[in-house]
């Protein structure tokens, strides 16, 4: 851990005193992108009216019509016209040959007949005309008038244009923009592959030393996740300060700068987290003392090595080693009577066998050279990279060391505000002492960065212990249910049932009807008559008495006999059909995950989800895709700068004619990271005239979360602004 | 029997004619139906007839050799018209009015006769602030339909926008459920102004005897501007006067 203060911007300093230490570098901080909905401008109306169409004048139209409506038309109506016309002129001819002394009178009668009579006879001709003439005339005058009108719209189309562009400078379109945490404390990652992780070092370590904030990366991953970031910053041209672990473990010095006492609670630290089923108690004391008792005769510097030495005399395994000179193995020889030595035997062994595997990595040589150690002092960048060479147990044990070392070497640290410290493989530790680490971080005014590669055990207790908590991919369910337990549920409307009734029904009726009748009739009909009468007549001029009379009689008799017969059929048919359909739509209140665990299982390799309660805008989903990043930051100096040829040592602090040691080219190398083709000799080559950092034109063209569509009903979250870019199975947008 | 002979001759022995249409402007569609009918008479629009894009066109002049007819606005909400010879009207005028006038009926349209142009006239300008007043209501009511307000900093953001435009907060489902009861509530102002809009666009109350039937036509609320714009809300009224 570099204990020199942090550079200081001199000027952005004064400018900037009200702000917390450490702030200034966060104005240039970025996580990665996320991708914003587009910002539409409030529509406004405009206030102004336009202008209306001119008054027009169209009553002569209605007087026209109405003495075209009195004229009868036809041609009979205007023979008779014209008939009239002739007879009253031909009169008014004729009357000026009368004698008599007022014919003129008559004749003047009869020629205003006839005037009356052409003038009738000639209106029907003439209206059309005239209308014609006056429509002309009034159309003129409209149109006159309608120019007027045009030249007042002209200009209120103009200023409503303004207005509108006035409105539309508002107007953002989707984009990309950077984002980061807003807390300035510790924040904790968790999960991801290494390929995410590095992209997500890269972008926020990148833009923390382009911002000027030094930065420490431990990387106990053993996945080579710090690589592209040390290339990266050497083509930047910072400092750096690489070490492979365990390497270059002497450049390192981890022992370097402790007290006894200090070594003795890393080793035992160490040893006892080692052996985790064993109970802390009065061992790790012991052990402690004991380290710190040995570490306390030897001379600096001391090394693992030297150590593991000065614990087998201690324990009089052997004679005085090559290693230690005579006073220190005096020293140890006097350091524990014989009872004691019998009382510490089991943890002698025990802390020798440990010691003697981390002098094991210990590569063989002299200690931290004053060169490295002020490379490490003024290095932006400070890389511990544990290498994925060492075994499997050595390993373990050496990253407990770096993590002791780190906390005691923070412990003894002045403040270092805006600097910045990266654990990578957090996984490992226990969380007391993470707690611990992260309380002497924020004592000291580091920013403390955990990465966790899965959640669970210790890194469950420790979620939400800081300040922002970030997910990346978790693909194991029951780790992302523990993500979206802890980011939280809200409620929100579900469809949660559809119903479609449909409903057929079809009837026939067919009903058919046969009616006989049969009706005999017989009827028997007798009659007897009988009539008589008589006349008297009695006469007394010229006919004498007499009488008359007549008698009849008759009888008759009828029989008929009548049948008639009828038969009727009928067949009636009816048929009835009806449909019916009905639908209806449940929604249902429920209090649901905001994301969804499916959603973090799909999330895309460098996409994250950024949880964070001092933001209001929280969670957001992020990409720290480097396309991205080389695409939106195309307004930043290009890379292609540094040649090693040109032998600047600002450059490379460490080693400016050979890589960081330890580190290994990336094999694959990521599309837009600082890394580029490396010529033989391992310069960077220059780019070609001109060339720039490649522009992202469509934010869908880069592996980044896609954009859904903008719900106008519901709600979807997080993924209405970015989606996994693996689509999830259903087609529901995840969150939702 | 008067009146029969009047309905066999639709012009009456005047050389112009005067026309309303379903819809409240003079729009791209209805210029091509004038301009087509024209055309196929060997009728061509004048050179000079270009109208700036976003303004409305107030006259429309065509000519065939030597004749010219000319097309004059006079209402809008509905489009009132009047077509008349520039000159003195021969056949070939005659002829192309009567097409125009079949044209436009067949459209949806109808004649005006002389005695009700003035009336005609009055009406569309009181429909005129009617309009307005419709076209005001849509666009007050538009920002709830594209935008959301955020309550606790009073900024507005896209609709679809979970996150606040000003103070960057992320809408909660209280903030959604009032954006989408506030957005319900001017859709149906807006439907409401929108249907007040179709009626006054295609006529309705003009004339006892038309519209007869409701038209096919989008000669409603939704005009497209003369330059063939999109329609939409903000094209309620034609970009120009109307």
């Amino acid at each position: 851990m570099n204990t020199e203060p942090a550079p200081q911007h001199g000027s952005e300093r004064s400018e900037d005193e009200h702000r917390r230490p450490g702030e200034e570098y966060r104005a240039g901080e970025r996580w990665g992108w996320e991708l914003r909905a587009p910002e539409v401008a409030l529509p406004v109306p405009f206030d102004e009216e336009p202008p209306a169409l001119p008054e027009v004048k169209a009553s002569w139209t209605q007087r026209l019509a109405g003495r075209r409506d009195r004229t009868v038309q036809g041609w009979t109506a205007h023979v008779r016209r014209f008939l009239s016309l002739g007879l009253t002129g031909a009169a008014t001819v004729a009357s000026t040959s009368l004698p008599w002394g007022f014919a003129p009178w008559i004749t003047a009668g009869l020629g205003s007949l006839t005037a009356l009579s052409a003038y009738f006879a000639a209106r029907p001709l003439v209206l059309p005309w005239w209308g014609d003439v006056r429509y002309r005339r009034w159309r003129d005058g409209v149109l006159a008038q309608q120019e007027a009108v045009a030249e007042q719209t002209r200009q209120w189309a103009a200023r409503r244009d303004a207005f509108e562009n006035e409105l539309l400078r508002q107007e953002r379109p989707e984009r990309w923009e950077p984002l980061r945490p807003a807390t300035s404390h510790r924040v904790d990652v968790y999960g991801g592959e290494p390929r995410g992780l590095e992209a997500l070092l890269l972008s926020v370590a990148g833009s923390l030393l382009d911002s000027g904030a030094p930065v420490t990366v431990v990387d106990l991953s053993q996945d080579g996740i710090c690589h592209a970031l040390v290339h990266r910053s050497v083509n930047r041209r910072h400092r750096v300060f690489a070490a492979s672990l365990p390497e270059d473990m002497a450049e390192v010095g981890l022992l370097h700068g402790l007290t006894p006492e200090d070594i003795g609670g890393v080793v035992s630290e160490s040893v006892h987290l080692m052996e985790r089923e064993r109970t802390a108690g009065g061992d790790k004391t012991l052990d402690a003392t004991l380290i710190e008792q040995v570490a306390a005769c030897l001379a600096p510097p001391v090394s693992f090595r030297r150590l593991y030495l000065a614990v087998r005399c201690v324990a009089q395994q052997e004679g005085r080693p090559e290693g230690l000179t005579e006073a220190e193995y005096e020293r140890l020889e006097e350091l524990l009577g014989e009872n004691a030595r019998r009382v510490g035997e089991g943890r002698l062994f025990r802390l020798t066998a440990a010691l003697q595997r981390l002098a094991g990595l210990e590569p063989a040589g002299e200690g931290r050279s004053r060169d490295a150690a002020h490379a490490a002092a003024t290095a932006a960048l400070q890389v511990w990279d544990l290498s994925d060479r060492v075994g499997e147990l050595g390993g373990e044990l050496l990253a407990q060391v770096v993590l002791q070392v780190l906390i005691h070497r923070l412990r003894h640290a002045d403040q270092q505000p805006g600097r910045v410290l990266m654990l990578l493989g957090a996984d490992r530790f226990r969380r007391p002492h993470l707690e611990r680490l992260d309380q002497l971080a924020r004592r000291r005014g580091v920013r403390l960065v955990l990465f966790f590669r899965h959640l669970r055990e210790d890194a469950v207790e420790l979620l939400g212990g800081g300040e922002a908590v970030m997910f990346m991919r978790l693909g194991n369910a029951k780790e992302a249910e523990h993500a979206a337990n802890f980011i939280g549920k809200d409620h929100r409307l579900v469809l949660s049932q559809f119903t479609v009734q449909h409903s057929s029904s079809m009837s026939t009726t067919v009903s058919t009807s046969t009616t006989e009748s049969v009706s005999d009739q017989d009827s028997v009909t007798k009659g007897r008559q009988w009539s008589w009468n008589r006349n008297y007549h009695y006469g007394a001029l010229i006919d004498f008495p007499h009488d008359s009379g007549s008698r009849s009689r008759g009888k008759q008799e009828s029989t008929t006999v009548s049948r008639s017969m009828s038969t009727s059929t009928g067949e009636s048919r009816s048929e009835q059909q009806g449909t019916s359909e009905s639908r209806s739509v449940g929604y249902q209140r429920v209090y649901e995950y905001s994301v969804e665990p499916r959603f973090l299982q799909s999330l895309s390799p460098t996409a994250f989800v950024l949880v964070d309660p001092r933001d209001p805008g929280s969670p957001r989903l992020g990409d720290a895709s480097p396309e991205l990043d080389a695409g939106l930051r195309s307004m930043a100096p290009s890379p292609w700068e540094w040649s090693a040829e040109r032998g600047d040592p600002a450059v490379h602090a460490w080693a400016p004619d050979r890589p960081p040691p330890g580190l290994r080219p990336p094999t694959s190398p990521t599309p837009g990271a600082a890394v580029g083709p490396t010529p033989p000799g391992g310069a960077v080559a220059e780019p070609p005239q001109g060339a720039a950092p490649q522009q992202v034109t469509a934010p869908r063209q880069v592996t980044a979360p896609q954009q859904a569509t903008a719900p106008q009903q519901g709600r979807v979250r997080p993924t209405a602004e970015h989606g996994p870019a693996q689509a999830p199975p259903t087609s529901s947008a995840p969150g939702e | 029997m008067r009146k029969n002979r009047r309905k066999a001759r639709p012009w009456v022995g005047r050389s112009y004619l005067h026309l309303v249409f379903p819809a409240p402007a003079l729009d791209a569609r209805n210029l091509r139906l004038l301009d087509d009918t024209l055309g196929d008479l060997g009728w061509s629009v004048s050179s000079d007839q270009q109208t700036p894009a976003g303004q409305p066109v107030l006259t429309r002049r065509w000519t065939q050799g030597e004749n010219a007819l000319v097309l004059i606005v006079l209402g809008w909400y509905p489009l009132l018209v009047t077509i008349g010879a520039e000159g003195r009207a021969n056949g070939r005028v005659r002829q192309a009015e009567r097409r125009i006038a079949e044209a436009v009926v067949a459209a949806g349209g109808r004649e005006v006769a002389d005695r009700e142009l003035e009336e005609a006239v009055t009406r569309c300008r009181e429909r005129w602030p009617e309009a307005l007043a419709a076209r005001r209501v849509i666009e007050e009511h538009s920002k709830w339909l594209e935008c959301r307000l955020c309550r606790a900093c009073g900024a507005w953001s896209a609709y679809g926008a979970l996150h606040c435009r000003g103070c960057a907060r992320r809408f909660a489902p209280e903030d959604d459920a009032e954006r989408d009861e506030q957005g319900r509530a001017a859709a149906a102002a807006t439907a409401e102004a929108e249907q007040r809009l179709a009626e006054l666009g295609r006529g309705e109350g003009m004339f006892p005897d038309w519209p007869t039937v409701a038209p096919e036509a989008p000669g409603g609320a939704v005009v497209p501007s003369a330059e063939a714009g999109t329609p939409s809300i903000r094209n309620a009224l034609p970009k120009g006067n109307v």
